[in-house]
């Protein structure tokens, strides 16, 4: 038996056994009852708000977990934390008797999506207002088809906002142009380069999730310990790289690691 | 009762994440693990297509019938669909293989989906329009910076050589910069996500 990635492997495990303990260590004391600071975040605030604007219009809100899959595809991690922030803007929707319209672009994430939904209006108690139909199939793993199957959704009448967390590239417009037309608010994340300046010219800055914004998501929406540490446990892992960078800079301005190429820079 | 059932997923679970991560991490342990578990996968998602497509049919006839405003276009779809399904079965049958699928792909599927693409250059001229129309102080930024890119970019002649310089210094400082920034907080973001889900404690099954 040897290591796959040859010495990597040591430095992966380590690096993931160092975020496993930011996390233990983030999660006790919220089990104990001690409550993170978290700064504002408008988008997430506005997610709030366009639910239950929706509840008392008796229209609807469009919800995408993004274009990615579950099965290997790119965009795993993205469609999980867009899951995720489902179930949560999905038991706000059942609590404020909203509706929302769910697409999806794999048959896993639909499964998945479909389970999400269901079980916060059962757990709610609504389980009548759930409607299997809600729910929508668009297509297998093609983004462009899916956007514009999305298009179509928010061109419906009883679509009230447009709410996409998840991967989106630049086909993300599409949708965006069309909610822009029907004066549709929204609240839009990506994890892509490709669709973020896209969004921001879209949506507006103040209701645009970047990079880790959307994966800080479900610890805003639901508040539960499990969220809060993993999001705390991110700003430390993200606090010791900042700090390795900048001893990383000095020990290479110094001279204390010549190897890293500086001394091509001179 | 009731509560061992519910660990029995969690048991699943923890197994099924050592052998990954052992067949990912060593090699001549758990050759080919995850290969196959993905195999297994993408057998049960080519089952579920059949109940996505039941949806898609559940939805657009819902429609069709209560006479809602696309019902048109719901028809239209559904059709599409058939069509395409008896195409590929045709073949198949007539030992013609994927040809008349293929054909369907290349001549009309395609020309649909880059035509649909294109479209995204005019759009992108509208939102930067309309991002300078909300006059807020990142879209503005945005605009001007994507601007001064764009300009840096083109050929016009000595006039905008100074432009390509300040276009790349963008490119190559400030911008790098930044998307170094989001990456990592990105990565950093899939790596919790990936490991909630890896310990079993996002455990929405378990309800």
């Amino acid at each position: 038996m040897s290591l796959a990635l040859g010495p990597s492997t040591i430095y992966i495990i380590f690096a993931l056994l160092i975020f496993l303990i930011f996390f233990i260590a983030a999660w006790a004391p919220i089990e104990r009852g001690r409550q993170p600071f978290l700064r504002p975040m408008r988008a997430l605030n506005n997610l709030r708000r366009l639910i239950g604007q929706s509840a008392e219009s008796g229209q609807s809100v469009h919800y995408s977990a993004g274009t990615g899959g579950l099965n290997g595809q790119p965009g795993s991690a993205e469609a999980l934390s867009g899951l995720t922030s489902l179930a949560a803007a999905a038991q706000v929707a059942a609590r404020s008797k909203a509706h929302l319209t769910v697409s999806t672009n794999d048959t896993l994430t639909y499964l998945v999506a479909d389970d999400v939904v269901q079980s916060e209006y059962v757990e709610t108690g609504r389980r009548d207002d759930y409607q299997p139909t809600d729910l929508r199939f668009i297509t297998q793993q093609d983004r462009l088809a899916y956007i514009a199957g999305v298009t179509a959704i928010l061109g419906e009448n009883q679509t009230s906002a447009n709410v996409m967390l998840g991967r989106f590239d630049a086909e993300y417009l599409l949708a965006g142009d069309q909610a822009n037309r029907r004066n549709l608010p929204q609240v839009v994340g990506s994890s892509r380069l490709e669709a973020m300046p896209l969004m921001i010219a879209s949506a507006g800055p103040e209701n645009t999730l970047i990079g880790e914004e959307m994966y800080a998501a479900p610890a805003y929406l639901d508040r539960q310990p499990v969220h809060l540490a993993s999001l705390i446990a991110q700003d430390w892992a993200r606090l010791t790289i900042i700090i390795i960078i900048i001893l990383g800079v000095l020990a290479a301005t110094f001279g204390l690691l010549p190897d890293i190429g500086i001394s091509n820079l001179r | 009762m009731r509560r061992i059932g519910l660990y029995i997923p969690l048991i699943i679970l923890y197994l099924t994440v050592f052998l990954v991560l052992a067949d990912y991490f060593t090699d001549g342990l758990v050759d080919h693990f995850g290969q196959v578990l993905a195999l297994w996968v993408s057998l049960i998602s080519g089952v579920l297509l059949l109940v996505g497509l039941g949806n898609v049919a559940r939805v657009h006839l819902r429609r069709i019938f209560n006479r809602q405003p696309g019902a048109l276009y719901s028809g239209v779809l559904l059709v599409s669909a058939l069509a395409v399904i008896i195409a590929g079965v045709v073949g198949q049958v007539r030992g013609a293989g994927n040809s008349f699928t293929d054909w369907i792909y290349q001549y009309i599927y395609q020309p649909l989906s880059t035509t649909l693409f294109s479209l995204l250059a005019f759009l992108l001229v509208a939102t930067a329009a309309r991002a300078l129309r909300i006059g807020t102080v990142e879209s503005t930024l945005l605009v001007v910076g994507a601007l001064i890119v764009l300009l840096g970019q083109l050929a016009i002649g000595p006039a905008t050589s100074n432009l390509g310089q300040l276009s790349q210094w963008f490119q190559n400082y400030p911008v790098l910069g930044a998307i170094r920034g989001i990456l990592i907080g990105t990565a950093l973001g899939a790596i919790a996500t990936s490991l909630r889900y890896l310990l079993g404690v996002d455990n929405q099954y378990l309800r």
